[in-house]
């Protein structure tokens, strides 16, 4: 395969980026998009150039770091699947393909197609986890849990945090994100002992960090690897009026 | 008192406002409709009804709860939509929709700014316009009705008006329930489908009255 990338190159945070085109020839169908990239990368470096930056890491679709946003799609435009589980074959030969990196205000250029994807770390910090001893694994099995909950919270847990949902969202809105990890443990026993403060706490540090509100369009579902669903987001809001209404906090 | 202007200030906050505002504005269109129906049983009874609409006081505080309310709406359409295009300073060259995005979705701005400057217009013309509901006056409201919808320019302008409202509602109605967390397999399909149905019904409804005077005239006319 004989391909155009229009790549966006920018050197660090601070300068401005630009498209730039790449011509790349002899490409195996079989390739991964990455793949693809990486052989791009061998000849830029060849030249003694400085190669293209961007994310990724497991290359199985687990870890969440890979984050391209292809021809206007996050991830490309297959369905629930990463880019790294993007293949070559999904082009025709002599495409022009376009690549940028995820544009939200809350997740700035480091270099190249790299984001800074820190602030849903803070989301995370502010309350997504559980300070109770979860004790043992038998331990865990003594905890009656209703399958429903279980089955939810297990899909809610499947989100990797790659952003494709602030990629996608026509308003850089986190709300799918922070709605799954709202939900992971708000349905479980373990999660409820800091059920409010956590809701409270990961809305406010989303909000703090810049990213837009939510619309109820529905594109983040729809581009997410996961298949997380907005029926998360509607627990996100019961959750926060919920938390709004009960907690202690003045 | 933090705790509620923490709410209330929040993303989450300025979307509920948003959508109980949004939730009380589709039940006033429904009233607002229902009784403006009384055009076509004839002037007389839509002229006794203008009469108890503005004598009665309830509407007095009715009219307060509405402006206060309206208000809310545009406060928080403005701020989040001044804090969602900021969320993303820099355009991307390609952007392609999952498939979620209508021309619905995408314009509520747009098509919120339309209605609202048709609001005003609609007010000054027929709230605070020449007419009378005293008895015997001939200046009713059914003859100012009938005097501004023989011009085809006023009627075009509420028929493009109420399917600007119509597309706006569409959207609107299911994404409020969504914003109250109401979103489950049982319901929201249905919800979105009377959503539409809503939009569909509020929008042919309120076209029906400008057309009735438009075509009321021509007939007579000619
Ligand atoms: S909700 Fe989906 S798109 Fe968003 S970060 Fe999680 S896995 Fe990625
Ligand atoms: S590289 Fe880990 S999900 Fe793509």
């Amino acid at each position: 395969m004989n391909l155009t990338l229009k790549i966006w190159r920018q050197a660090n945070a601070q300068t401005k980026g630009k498209l730039v085109t790449y011509q790349i020839s002899d490409i195996s169908p079989d390739m991964s998009f990455l793949e693809m990239l990486d052989v791009l990368n061998q000849q830029i470096i060849l030249k003694g150039e400085d190669p293209v930056a961007f994310d990724n890491d497991c290359r199985e679709g687990i870890c969440g770091m890979c984050s391209l946003y292809i021809n206007g799609r996050a991830h490309g435009a297959q369905s629930e699947a990463t880019v790294c589980l993007l293949h070559m074959r999904s082009f025709k030969d002599g495409d022009t393909i376009t690549i940028e990196p995820w544009r939200a205000k809350a997740f700035p250029v480091i270099k190249d197609l790299v984001v800074d994807r820190s602030a849903f770390d803070r989301i995370i910090q502010a309350g997504g986890f559980v300070s109770a001893k979860t004790g043992a694994p038998q331990d865990a099995n003594a905890l009656p849990v209703a399958k429903r909950n279980a089955d939810l919270s297990m899909d809610a847990a499947a989100c990797i945090g790659c952003g494709a949902c602030v990629a996608s969202c026509k308003n850089a809105s986190a709300m799918l994100f922070t709605s799954a990890k709202i939900s992971q443990l708000a349905l479980l026993p373990q999660g409820q002992a800091e059920r409010d403060r956590r809701a409270l706490a990961m809305v406010k540090t989303m909000d703090d960090a810049g990213f837009g509100n939510c619309t109820n369009e529905g594109e983040c579902e729809a581009e997410c690897p996961k298949a997380i669903k907005m029926t998360n987001i509607a627990r996100l809001f019961r959750e926060y009026y919920r938390a709004s209404i009960v907690s202690e906090e003045m | 008192m933090t705790w509620l202007w923490n709410f209330i200030s929040s993303s989450i906050g300025k979307k509920l406002l948003m959508a109980l505002s949004g939730l009380f504005f589709c039940s006033f269109l429904l009233v607002h409709m229902a009784g403006n129906m009384t055009i076509f049983i004839g002037p007389e009874t839509f002229n006794a009804y203008t009469a108890i609409m503005s004598s009665a006081s309830i509407n007095k505080v009715l009219e307060v709860v509405m402006v206060l309310l309206f208000l809310v709406h545009i406060y928080t359409s403005a701020t989040l939509t001044i804090e969602n295009r900021a969320a993303r300073p820099e355009k991307y060259a390609m952007d392609v929709s999952a498939g979620k995005r209508t021309f619905m979705s995408s314009n509520m701005f747009i098509t919120g700014s339309i209605i609202l400057i048709f609001v005003i217009v609609h007010l000054i013309g027929f709230k605070y316009g020449d007419w009378s509901a005293e008895p015997g006056a001939t200046n009713t409201m059914y003859a100012l009705l009938a005097e501004t919808y023989a011009s085809i320019f006023w009627t075009a302008v509420y028929v493009i008006a109420v399917i600007v409202l119509g597309f706006h509602l569409n959207h609107a109605f299911q994404s409020a329930f969504q914003t109250l967390g109401l979103n489950h397999k049982k319901y929201t399909p249905f919800i979105k489908k009377l959503g539409t149905l809503y939009s569909i019904v509020i929008a042919l409804g309120f076209a029906s009255f400008p057309v009735f005077f438009f075509v009321q005239q021509l007939s007579a006319g000619g």
